[in-house]
């Protein structure tokens, strides 16, 4: 936990002279003046939603953006605060990791009742998005709101297929983005967090959010905060995207296994705000390159797969990698055991966690090869049905996910 | 005459017999010394078996992260690799303190070039373990690399970087047990800028074709993109 003694001087002046807040808001990814005012203006638009007058401090590690009021009304604040250190560490998470333990820190000295973290790009962020963060905590009492962004049927695949599901699957919860990247959060959660966090031995209980919200006890909620702008797909570099993003995903597999190992089944989380209505894109798609990723990939990296997953599924395989284009499917339960199986693989250390993760590319892209293919006509709400059905698929394995965690050398099939 | 056979054969005859009534307690000594340290040794080994077994030794070590052990090890197991070098070791021990009952100054001789050249030979095993973990695991980083960039020759990459590694390491090795001499030098230099002038070669024609598409993905940047429908974020 931060203590007072570790915030800059000058910082703590400024907490001091504050005093109090009702809310704060944590920006992440800001980087100048221009677009702090935007999301000043925004912050202000959406308190002045709210059912009760709030106090809005807005958290932000731009340098040359002095601390002060952001409006006549004195409702909004400013507070320039390094949440990220000078020079980067080796682990990019344990950066985000800091970062929010920080801004939790100072949100939990100004006694905030809210505290929003947005690291999504800040030409996304509107009033909706910041209310949509805070109104479900400060006026119906919920601990922590995660975002539900609304994208197309491609977007955010990483989370239709593996992070969502998994996260249903494990926790019981159907959260649309367990791992954000924005979030809200009650003050009693921020405590519990903080707590847990230096607690863990890793560090890393910050960054994926929503396991350890659950196994709290937290109340969760979700919101529909609207469209987030997606980079385009770095591919040269989508293997270190996967190993960034399911490192810490399969830490807290393990960190909470205790607790994920009781539940079966899932329940829907209340969700709050209206979808944002996009249009349906139709059209061909082109993956072939994907599929000759894997088919590169089931060539080469057989033997590391083999480390992890049962002959079975490289059987399965395999037969996948043989067959033409137009019949590239991979079906559910197959995937569904892949993952199952690296996270596995990642609990027993059977290789170095980073060739573990890396490995899983070509598997991935054949996944998303296989849904670009079966999607390519369909509705939007066909694609979320599909991906529905990937998610039953998912607590349908739950079963083959527990034997092998629990017998790894007696139940290897 | 054969007066003096007999006695020349009697002197010899008794002279064979008193050496041999000399040398063969020691060599009773030797066996016993055998036969008890190996006692020992199985023993000792049962125990650490035993202690490491409780304390899952082989685990810990994986979740250490040195998993790379298993694979050197016999059976998969590093605590029998550990068991079995201190059975060994105290066998060694045992038939050197055997030979010690044969003849003590022939004894210390060797006991003194042995622990001369020990740690010659220890390092020269460090360096080959160490050498073999160090090229697996760097293969097997450049070939999941190569194959997430798409590289149709990720393998032949692969067993490049891991046989050079394993070349370094037996030259590094066998210089440390001072075999060769500079035969080795030579030897590892030709070998050595053999297969980096072979991998040069290798990389350098088959990665124009990588090079030319990197350079168009340059030059498409300019123009404006087709958009590409899937985001993973």
């Amino acid at each position: 936990m931060v203590e007072l003694e570790n915030i800059p001087q000058a910082a703590r002046e400024q907490i001091q002279r504050m005093g109090a807040a009702d809310v704060v808001i944590a920006i992440a990814a800001a980087s100048g003046p221009p677009e702090l005012e935007r999301v000043a203006a925004s912050v202000r638009d959406a308190l002045a939603t709210l059912a009760t007058q709030a106090q809005g401090v807005i958290l932000h590690a731009v340098p040359e953006f002095e601390s002060g009021v952001a409006d006549e009304s004195g409702a909004v604040r400013i507070l320039s605060y390094p949440l990220f250190k000078p020079e980067p560490a080796e682990d990019p998470l344990q950066n985000v990791s800091a970062a929010r333990q920080a801004a939790f820190a100072v949100a939990e000295k100004l006694g905030a009742r809210a505290c929003a973290w947005i690291a999504s790009d800040t030409g996304s962020v509107t009033p909706r998005w910041i209310h949509g963060l805070i109104q479900p905590v400060l006026d119906l009492d919920f601990d922590v709101v995660t975002p539900c962004y609304d994208h197309h049927k491609f977007e955010g695949l990483i989370n239709s297929s593996i992070i969502a599901p998994l996260t249903r699957a494990l926790y019981g919860k159907r959260i649309h983005h367990p791992m954000g990247p924005d979030f809200g959060f009650s003050g009693r959660s921020l405590e519990r967090l903080l707590a847990r966090a230096s607690a863990n031995r890793r560090a890393r209980t910050l960054v994926t959010l929503a396991g350890d919200a659950i196994s709290a006890g937290l109340e969760i909620c979700q919101s529909h905060v609207g469209v987030r702008a997606n980079p385009p797909t770095d591919w040269p570099n989508l293997s270190s995207l996967l190993a960034r993003i399911l490192g810490p995903l399969f830490i807290d597999m393990e960190q909470n296994a205790a607790f994920w190992q009781r539940i079966r089944g899932s329940e829907s989380v209340p969700e709050f705000g209206e979808p944002t209505p996009l249009s349906d894109e139709t059209g061909a798609v082109d993956v072939q390159h994907m599929i000759e990723s894997f088919q590169l990939g089931y060539g080469n990296l057989r033997e590391v797969w083999g480390i992890v997953l049962p002959p079975a599924t490289l059987f399965e395989l395999g037969k996948l990698a043989r067959l033409p284009a137009d019949r590239f499917r991979m079906p559910d339960d197959l995937w569904t055991r892949i993952v199952y199986d690296f996270a596995l693989g990642h609990h027993h250390s059977a290789i170095s966690p980073d060739h573990l993760l890396r490995a899983m590319t070509p598997l991935y892209l054949a996944w998303v090869a296989s849904y670009g293919l079966e999607m390519e006509t369909a509705s939007l709400e066909d694609a979320r049905q599909r991906l529905d059905r990937l998610a039953q698929a998912y607590e349908a394995g739950k079963p083959y996910l527990l034997s092998r965690w629990r017998w790894p050398d007696r139940f290897n099939p | 005459m054969w007066d003096q056979v007999e006695r020349a054969l009697n002197q010899s005859t008794t002279q064979v017999l008193s050496q041999l009534a000399s040398i063969l307690p020691g060599f009773a000594a030797l066996l016993l010394a055998i036969l008890v340290s190996t006692a020992i040794a199985w023993a000792l080994s049962f125990l650490l078996r035993r202690v490491m077994g409780r304390f899952e030794f082989d685990d810990l070590l994986r979740r250490w992260g040195f998993a790379a052990l298993r694979e050197w090890s016999p059976s998969e197991s590093p605590s029998l690799l550990l068991a079995r070098i201190v059975f060994w070791s105290v066998v060694l021990l045992g038939v050197l303190i055997g030979i010690a009952a044969l003849d003590a100054s022939l004894t210390s001789q060797l006991v003194l070039q042995l622990f001369t050249y020990l740690p010659n030979v220890v390092a020269a095993v460090l360096v080959l373990l160490l050498g073999n973990i160090i090229a697996r695991f760097l293969a097997r980083s450049v070939l999941i690399g190569a194959v997430n960039l798409n590289l149709q020759y990720a393998r032949l990459i692969s067993t490049g970087v891991k046989w050079m590694i394993l070349v370094l390491a037996v030259a590094m090795a066998l210089d440390h047990l001072a075999i060769g001499g500079s035969i080795v030098h030579i030897a590892f230099g030709i070998l050595f800028g053999g297969i980096v002038l072979a991998l040069a070669l290798a990389v350098g024609l088959g990665s124009k074709e990588l090079v030319s598409r990197s350079l168009e993905r340059e030059a498409n940047k300019r123009q404006p993109e087709v958009e590409e429908p899937f985001r993973h974020l």
